[in-house]
Order: C-alpha cells, then sequence, then structure tokens
C-alpha cells in the first residue's frame, strides 16, 4: 500500500495511512549495511502487510557469511582473473547472470557481488559506485544481447573518464563466423570509441599478461572504461601454478604506482601568471577526485587565496561551505582572469564555460596528449593532479585579493537570494509540486536539519528537475554528489546509479568510507524512472536504503519545447498520474505519492526514518505538471544553466 | 591599440577562429561562441564598433527583447566592479533590433579602441551565458546548444 498523503483521504503527516514496508527490527544505518542477513525471510514472516510477501532469500541476506571456496592452483582463467581482481583491490562487481564463469570466480574472491534486471542498469551501477568512491568496479554481461546491453553504460562511462572494467564472455574462438549456436559476434569494434582500452581474448596462455595491459589502462593517465571480452578458451584454460605467469604474478612487476611529477619551469610559468593575475580561480575536475588531490587543493587555494569551482561527474572535491568555494556564484565566473583547469578531462569548447574571452588558463592534467584540445593553453603542465599542487602550494606567494574574495562572497549571495526568490515562486503552486519546492526543502532537509550536512550521498539526475535541484545540492566531502546524466546526457540511469552509489556508501568503500551505512537520496524523472525503476528491485533485495525522488510531470522533459506540434506532441506524454510509488512497493520498496507543495517534506522524512531504521529503499512520487515548465505560466519555468559550478552538467 | 590589433589578439590566443578582414579593416568576420561566424563592424564615423546580428529571431516587441535590453542596460549599472561595467563615461551601449535580428555594440566617447574590443566582446560573451541561463530553449533552437 501506498501513503497516498492527498487532503481528502484523510491522511495527514502526522498520521499516515500505513506503512507498507517490511517490519524488521530496528536497525542502525550502519547495521543495516554491514548485516544484509537482518532482511532474510524470518524477518519477512513478521511483517503483517501486503508488501511482507516479498521474501528476499537467504541466499542473498547471508551472502557475506557464506564460505569463501579454497582456489589454488591448478585454476582456471576465470579464477585467475577472479584473484588478480583481487590482488587489485577491485571493490565491488555488477551483473546479470552469464559470463559464468568469470562472475563466480570473482564472487568467490570475496569482491562484494550486486545482481541486478538488465546489464545495462548494472553498468551504469558500476559506473556510479566508481564515481562515487575513486574506486574500480566491474560490470560483467553475457555474450551477444547481454553485452549489447551494456552499450550504453559504456559510452557513459567513457564520457565520465570512468576506470570501470567491463567483462563479458564471448563464446568461444572455434566457433567464429559459424553462427553455431546462438549469440557469436565480435564485440570490440561496438565499443570502439567509447572506451580507453579493449581486448577480445583469444590466446588462453596470455591471459596474465592482458590482466597486467588491463589493470595498467585503469590506474595510469586520464582514466577510461576497459573492455575485456573473454573466449570459452581462455576463461576454461587451466594454469598450473605461478610459474605459468611468469611477471605478471606480481603487480608489482607489471605496473607502478609511479606518478609524473611537474617539470620546474612549467610551474614557474603558472606562478607567474597567478603573480600577474588580479582574480585567479581554481577549476577542479574529475582528475582531482581520481588522484585524491583534495587536500593539495585546498593547501594550494588558501595559501595564495584563490576561489575554487568545481565541475565533473562528482563533487566534493573541494568543500562548498568552505570561504574559498565559488561553487555556487556563478556571475562571477566571468570575471576570472587566470582560470587553473586541474583535472579537468571533458574539456569545454570555448564559450562553455562561463570564463570571459580573456581569460587565460593554466591546465594541469597526467597526460600530455590531451593538453589544448578545446581550450587554448597558456601553461600546461604535464603531471599528476595532486603532485602538481602540492608543489603549487609550496611555491605559490600568500595573497590577500580582498577584493576579488568580496566579489565572489556577493555573487554568492546573489544566487542564494535568486533560488530563494524560484522557491517562493514554486510554493506559490499549489495545485502539483513545483521542482524549486522539492530542491529547497530537500536542501534543507539534508544540509539545515537534523543531519550532518556532510553525511547523505546524493545521485543527482533528472532532465528538468536536475535545472532546479543541482542549484542546490551542496557537497561537503569528496563523492557527496554524483553527477548522473554528465556529458553523455543518458536520460534514464538514475535508479541504477544509484544501486552502485549506494553499494559503495554501503561497503563504505573509498570516499564514501565517512558516510558507511547512511541512506542515500536519488533525484530522476519520470521518464527516467522508465528506463531503470526495475532496479528498485535489486535497491530492496541488497537492501540499499534510497530515497528516490521520483519527479512526475506526465511527460519527457522534451515536451515543451515540442508542445505546439499538433501530430508531434503526443509523442512526448505520458499517462497522467501514473504511480511510480506503487510499482515500487510492488518490487519491495516503501511509496509516497506527493500532490501538494505541503505533502513533500513529511513524505521525505518518512522516507529517510525508514531508510535509516530499516534499510528499505522508498520511493517519493512527486506529481508535478509539465506546465511548470512554460515560463509565461509559471515564472521561472524551464532554468538554464551556466557552467563550471554548481550546475555542471556537460563538463 | 586599433579595432583590428584589438581582434587580432583573440585570433592569437586561440579564441576566434577562420578570422577574416576586409581590405578596408571595417568589417570583421570570424566563428567564436557556439562555433558560429559573427561579424564585427567598425563604423568610424559614428565611433562605433557592433557584432552585427548576432542574436537571431528576437522580435522587436518580444519580452525576450525587453528582457534582453534590461540585462545589457544593467551591464551599465554602477554597483557592477570596474572589470566587467560598461562605463558610460567611456561607452555608449547600442542595441539594435532590424525585423528581429539584435546587433550589439558600443559607440566610443573617451574610451580607446582597444578597450571597445575587449569591453564589447566580454559584453557578447556575457550576453550568450546569460542565453544559456535564461533562454535555453532559444539557444537550443537558435545556436545548437543541447537541451538536456
Amino acid at each position: 500500500m501506498s501513503i497516498d498523503t492527498r487532503p481528502e483521504e484523510g491522511n495527514t503527516a502526522a498520521n499516515p495511512s500505513r506503512r507498507s514496508f517490511l517490519k524488521f527490527a530496528a536497525v542502525g544505518a550502519g547495521a543495516a549495511a554491514s548485516s544484509p542477513m537482518l532482511a532474510g525471510a524470518a524477518g519477512a514472516q513478521e511483517a503483517g502487510d501486503e508488501a511482507a510477501r516479498l521474501v528476499v532469500p537467504d541466499e542473498i541476506a547471508n551472502r557475506d557469511q557464506a564460505p569463501l571456496p579454497d582456489i589454488q592452483f591448478p585454476m582456471t582463467g576465470a579464477n585467475l582473473f577472479g584473484r588478480a581482481c583481487a590482488l587489485e583491490d577491485v571493490k565491488a562487481m555488477f551483473c546479470c547472470p552469464g559470463n559464468y564463469n568469470v562472475i563466480h570466480a570473482i564472487a568467490d574472491h570475496n569482491i562484494p557481488s550486486y545482481s541486478g534486471r538488465n546489464e545495462g542498469s548494472m553498468t551504469h551501477a558500476a559506473d556510479a559506485f566508481v564515481r562515487a568512491t575513486g574506486e574500480i568496479a566491474i560490470a560483467s554481461g553475457t555474450e551477444g544481447p547481454g553485452f549489447t546491453n551494456m552499450i550504453s553504460g559504456i559510452a557513459a562511462a567513457n564520457s565520465c573518464r570512468t576506470p570501470m572494467l567491463l567483462v563479458a564472455s564471448n563464446m568461444r574462438v572455434e566457433q567464429d563466423d559459424t553462427e553455431q549456436g546462438i549469440q557469436v559476434m565480435y564485440q570490440q569494434p561496438l565499443t570502439e570509441g567509447i572506451k580507453k582500452y579493449g581486448k577480445r581474448l583469444i590466446t588462453p596462455h596470455r591471459l596474465p599478461e592482458y590482466i597486467g595491459y588491463t589493470f595498467r589502462q585503469l590506474k595510469t593517465g586520464i582514466p577510461g572504461p576497459v573492455h575485456i571480452d573473454f573466449t570459452g578458451e581462455v576463461s576454461n584454460h587451466q594454469f598450473e601454478g605461478e610459474a605459468d605467469l611468469g611477471h605478471y604474478g606480481s603487480v608489482a612487476r607489471y605496473r607502478t604506482d609511479s606518478r609524473p611529477a611537474p617539470a620546474a619551469g612549467d610551474i614557474e610559468a603558472a606562478l607567474r601568471l597567478l603573480d600577474q593575475a588580479e582574480r585567479p580561480m581554481i577549476v577542479a575536475s574529475t582528475g582531482v577526485f581520481y588522484a585524491k588531490a583534495w587536500d593539495a587543493l585546498k593547501a594550494f587555494a588558501e595559501k595564495a587565496n584563490i576561489p575554487v569551482v568545481e565541475s565533473g561527474p562528482m563533487m566534493g572535491k573541494f568543500p562548498h561551505d568552505h570561504p574559498l568555494s565559488a561553487h555556487a556564484a556563478p556571475d562571477a565566473l566571468a570575471s576570472a582572469d587566470l582560470v587553473f583547469l586541474v583535472g579537468q578531462y571533458c574539456m569545454p569548447t570555448v564559450g562553455e564555460f562561463a570564463f570571459g574571452p580573456d581569460t587565460r588558463y593554466v591546465r594541469i592534467q597526467p597526460e600530455a596528449g590531451d593538453m589544448g584540445r578545446n581550450l587554448p593553453v597558456d601553461v600546461g603542465i604535464f603531471s599528476c593532479e595532486k603532485l602538481a599542487l602540492e608543489e603549487l602550494a609550496d611555491r605559490a606567494r600568500s595573497a590577500e585579493r580582498t577584493s576579488w574574495l568580496n566579489e565572489v562572497d556577493a555573487a554568492r549571495r546573489a544566487f542564494a537570494d535568486q533560488n530563494q526568490s524560484y522557491y517562493e515562486m514554486g510554493r506559490g503552486y499549489s495545485e502539483a509540486v513545483h521542482p524549486a519546492v522539492i530542491a529547497k526543502e530537500l536542501s534543507d532537509f539534508l544540509y539545515n536539519g537534523d543531519l550532518a550536512p556532510e553525511q547523505t550521498t546524493v545521485l543527482s539526475g533528472g532532465f528538468g528537475i536536475a535545472r532546479y535541484t543541482r542549484r542546490f545540492l551542496q557537497a561537503h566531502r569528496p563523492g557527496q554528489v554524483v553527477n548522473g546524466a554528465y556529458q553523455f546526457a543518458s536520460i534514464g540511469p538514475d535508479v541504477a546509479y544509484a544501486v552502485g552509489v549506494a553499494a559503495g556508501v554501503q561497503l563504505g568503500a573509498g570516499a564514501q568510507a565517512a558516510a558507511q551505512g547512511a541512506p542515500i537520496v536519488c533525484i530522476t524523472g519520470d521518464a527516467g524512472f522508465g528506463f531503470t525503476g526495475m532496479e528498485i528491485e535489486t535497491q530492496a533485495k541488497y537492501r540499499l536504503p534510497v530515497i528516490n525522488i521520483v519527479y512526475n510531470n506526465n511527460s519527457w522533459g522534451t515536451w515543451y519545447s515540442n508542445r505546439d506540434l499538433p501530430r508531434g506532441a503526443q509523442l512526448h506524454l505520458f499517462q497522467e498520474g501514473v504511480r511510480y510509488d506503487r510499482m515500487a512497493e510492488g518490487l519491495g520498496a516503501h511509496g509516497e505519492y506527493v500532490t501538494s507543495p505541503d505533502q513533500f517534506l513529511p513524505a521525505l522524512q518518512r522516507a529517510y526514518d525508514i531508510a535509516q531504521n530499516e534499510g528499505l529503499p522508498s520511493v517519493i512520487n512527486c506529481q508535478a505538471k509539465r506546465e511548470f515548465w512554460i515560463r509565461d505560466e509559471y515564472e521561472p519555468g524551464f532554468l538554464g544553466k551556466v557552467e563550471p559550478g554548481v550546475m555542471s552538467y556537460y563538463h | 591599440m586599433t579595432i583590428p590589433d584589438a581582434l587580432q589578439t583573440y585570433v592569437q590566443r586561440g579564441i576566434f577562429k577562420s578570422f577574416n578582414a576586409q581590405p578596408d579593416q571595417r568589417k570583421f568576420d570570424f566563428v567564436w561562441l557556439n562555433r558560429k561566424r559573427m561579424h564585427v563592424h567598425w563604423n568610424a564615423g559614428r565611433n562605433a564598433i557592433v557584432f552585427k546580428d548576432v542574436l537571431h529571431n528576437i522580435p522587436a516587441r518580444s519580452r525576450h527583447y525587453r528582457e534582453v535590453r534590461a540585462y545589457l542596460k544593467g551591464r551599465t549599472s554602477p554597483d557592477l566592479p570596474a572589470h566587467r561595467r560598461v562605463d558610460p563615461d567611456l561607452f555608449d551601449l547600442v542595441c539594435e533590433n532590424h525585423k528581429s535580428v539584435v546587433s550589439v555594440g558600443l559607440r566610443l566617447k573617451s574610451g580607446s579602441q582597444g578597450a571597445a574590443v575587449r569591453r564589447l566582446t566580454a559584453l557578447v560573451h556575457e550576453l550568450f551565458i546569460y542565453h544559456h541561463d535564461r533562454w535555453p530553449e532559444y539557444m537550443y533552437e537558435n545556436f545548437g546548444s543541447p537541451l538536456e
């Protein structure tokens, strides 16, 4: 049953109709994360309502307690690969059944493993896991349609420069070109242009060598997805002992953790520009996250008094409540006369960032081959971001920059005032839930209420709704906000992304260590929900405490710009009042249906309590109206964006 | 610095691409924002430099055009920092709408030609940023910006 908070049905925030979730023994967020066994069949029997008929099998609930096989030589190629993934500290795998030898070997090597409802969704989940944690994850699918389902996910990961490992099975070499049986195809040509590295493994005894290629590509330079497809000959090959591996049996012998350091002359050139600048700014992007360079970034920014704005597929490399944060100060961007682009792998073209035509650029990244693409560079520093920032922090001169910092502060206040005015407009529309209401009240709940502002990780997705929520979201620690669609602009992966983010938080992996076990928030739209909404079942079965906020305006986000087409407009519409909350309940989650602005916050509080206390996901179905995008009827209408910063989306 | 020299600085830095100058050094064109070709006219008689026909499909009596004019007027506000402001003591703002095609420029008073080019180029850049923020559907329909 849904908690339908429409007043005419007699429900109030204080007295909801009834909770339709499994009534497990109260478990704290941390306990929920570390003890999936609490969600077993026995727990389900305690619940007396309709949704409690869903049973989480013990094999899922107790997965962490299952014995690990003792895998020794001789071992299969699949097991050798699983062993290598464990040695390389791969943190998670997301898959659908298929590629059996490999996924079972990975699970048998104690790498946390999750299966979902679609290989594409699980590829998105792996991508988001990496973007939230900074740690490597695997996406796996079977040959043929399993693999082709993954293509959109690898393309999105490529745009994000995500070091994700995509593995897929691929029949046997001896079947090539025969169409014997089913699902015979070449995979690598289909991922051409959307991966950093790929290889079809066809020579069994060379598997160890390609394990080396795989992890060198994942762990050096500008990151990106790696696609390995396993033929049956390779995954089933028997390796007799360490001697079969050569030097590829040791991580330290097939790759190095050494990083490129900046040339002294380049640092000096950058500091000369800094000395001449009046209004410098740092853009902290993807490379800062993967290089774990946030402490060096802070040291440089604070020493030289340089405001910092963020971009990229994840936020929080620089805390948004820091006095030097220019993340929510879009009007200040055009004033910057010198910009340090740090780890900005997805480089905008001239004019896409709001910096003015007279701005000079220092660019820092660990591959020189990309330097100067799209934007002219005044000084290029070929270096690991962390090493370059440490050097700059050591050698930069202290500076006051009072006037510039005041300007940034004024821009920050002006932006906050504008957002407040949008909220007040939205609050005035009582017939449905305006996106500004969701954005502002969610922000207050996360950052200005009872929760520690740095606690909750957010998957920021959606189409039109994102234009509002992004303005209000904050990141106080690395990876606290994951920018869902980012450059590839996929509309639809959000619920699947949330699986990956929530898994990272549940495990406390990498950058999410401090948030381990806490509920997360996923923001999406009704169009997006249609693509990956079935992964609510994945969230529920793994007890991932995700609060999925669905902005339901009965249409694709494209409707408003096509609404006047006599035959075409209907192509952009759905049925009105679709009950995504009820669908979620059928999949084992908690549901809320919110139809007026005053109902949103109580529903959010209930969903949060359920997530925190019982480890269950929720769907808050926010009934909006598509006409909210029409400015002449509902100011401020569909919003645009300014990059970089809080509205960053593409770069 | 003359108008052509000032424009050349952006060519040399890679901001303007595919730059052309007519022999009389009065009309220039180049590829810049949204990879669109833009046209700059220098009218020595009026002492004015103009980005000619820079925005299309904005009717003169529309809300959009009223907001564009208000935005541009706001760029002369004394509340703005000096590096962002069009100083009325140095320049007059020019905004003309001919058959829904908008041109934006500066008429020089006491300001130099080089300063006029820098100020106007920055102003047009900001005008585009303003449109990305406030009029995304216009940028989608007229400049090919993504709507996503």
